[in-house]
Parts: structure tokens; C-alpha cells; sequence
């Protein structure tokens, strides 16, 4: 089973300085998703169904949205670093 | 060979069906396999761990490093859905291609397409160096 983003690991260093690490849970944030996307996917559904009652070649939104968010679920074990001279960041999706 | 393509092979030699006919229904007997064969290579290649991610790393003269890693899922997952772009925003993302001397058709992309580029990932790699001593290195592993 696909799960969706769970951790965002963000750290930035700045010179000689110490820097500074933020894990930030991306997971308190599904239950939110959850509500918001609910009433989105019977929007989806209506539409998608009366396009295709209306013979339409194109209903295919609920899946188009069903794909956008497995999409982003794919987003786990992103990873950007960026070095420059004077600085460092780091950025990992977990 | 299958029985099938030779079926089909011996009907053109003795001249039953045009080259034309031949061709077409070794199309037609092939592409199921073919497609499915693909689709398995990409989901072996994925699954085993031979290749997991994309990565970029550029390296400049004036020592700025950036390396990122794109989960290879991500990139497949980002393909197929090219494919349920409702139409009128697909007209808009072909023109803007068009427009930056890009053509290439989106909606042409298939399943079969993509399946067959990650498969094919596992052996690219792209090298370049600038004359002003900038390193890009794209690769998978």
C-alpha cells in the first residue's frame, strides 16, 4: 500500500554557523487532506457522470484527480541538496 | 517464433496476404505481448532495485553543488497521468510546447511509451562539462 508523504526534513547551514534542522510531520496534515478532498471527488463524480450521460469523450476527472494524488504520494524519498560557499540546504521528503 | 507469426509468414510467402496485410497482423499478434512484456521489464526494473532514482548532480567551476534524487516512481507516475489530462488544458500544454520549439504531442504518450523509457533508464547516462569547468551528471541508480 502507497502511502502518502510523511515527513519533511528541512536543514539549512549557513557558513560556519550551526544551522538548523525542522522535521516537519506532513502526516498531521492527511487527516485535513482527507476532509478537503472528499467533497472534491463527488464534485468529480457528478461531473464525470453527467459528462458521460451527455456522451462526452472526456470523464475522466475523478481518475485524472485519483492520479494527481498518487502522484504525490510517489514525491516520498525526494531529496535536493544544494551546496554553495556559503551556504548548505538540505531537503528530504520521507 | 509463435506459431502465430509463422502462420502469418507462411500465408506471405505463398503470396496469400500483401506485405502490407502481413505486417499488420504481426502488429496485431505482437503488440499484446509486446506491451505487456515491456510493462513487466519496467516493473522489474522498478521492483528489483536495479534503478530506484534519477539523479542530477551539477557541479560548478565557482563551487555551487546541487544533487537531487527523483524517485523513478515519480517520474512514472507524473507520465501516466499526462494521459487523463482533461483535453482543453492538453491543447493549452501542446501549444506552450509548440510555442518553445518543443514538438511533441503529450496525448501520444502511452502506457507502452513509458514503461519502455524507464526500462531504458537503466543503462542511460548523460555527461556534460562545460568549457568553463561546469559538470552535469544525470544518471539513474
Amino acid at each position: 500500500m502507497k502511502l502518502p508523504p510523511s515527513l519533511l526534513y528541512v536543514r539549512v547551514k549557513e557558513d560556519a554557523r550551526h544551522g538548523f534542522g525542522l522535521w516537519l510531520p506532513l502526516f498531521l496534515l492527511w487527516p485535513l487532506i482527507v476532509v478537503i478532498l472528499a467533497p472534491v471527488f463527488l464534485c468529480t463524480i457528478v461531473a464525470d457522470a453527467g459528462l458521460a450521460a451527455a456522451r462526452r469523450s472526456y470523464h475522466h476527472y475523478t481518475r485524472f484527480l485519483g492520479a494527481v494524488l498518487l502522484a504525490t504520494f510517489e514525491i516520498r524519498n525526494l531529496k535536493v541538496h544544494v551546496r554553495s560557499p556559503k551556504a548548505h540546504v538540505n531537503i528530504t521528503i520521507i | 517464433m509463435s506459431e502465430e507469426r509463422k502462420r502469418i509468414l507462411d500465408m506471405l510467402a505463398k503470396g496469400k496476404i500483401s506485405a502490407e496485410d502481413a505486417e499488420n497482423l504481426l502488429d496485431a499478434v505482437g503488440a499484446p505481448a509486446n506491451k505487456q512484456g515491456m510493462a513487466d521489464l519496467a516493473d522489474k526494473v522498478l521492483k528489483t532495485g536495479e534503478i530506484k532514482y534519477l539523479y542530477v548532480k551539477v557541479d560548478s567551476e565557482k563551487g555551487d553543488k546541487v544533487d537531487v534524487r527523483v524517485p523513478l516512481s515519480l517520474l512514472r507516475s507524473g507520465l501516466r497521468l499526462t494521459s487523463l489530462i482533461p483535453p482543453q488544458a492538453m491543447d493549452e500544454v501542446n501549444a506552450s510546447l509548440r510555442e518553445h520549439g518543443i514538438s511533441f504531442d503529450l496525448s501520444n504518450v502511452k502506457d507502452s511509451d513509458i514503461d519502455e523509457l524507464i526500462a531504458g533508464l537503466k543503462d542511460m547516462e548523460v555527461n556534460v562539462k562545460s568549457k568553463d569547468g561546469d559538470d552535469v551528471r544525470v544518471y539513474c541508480g
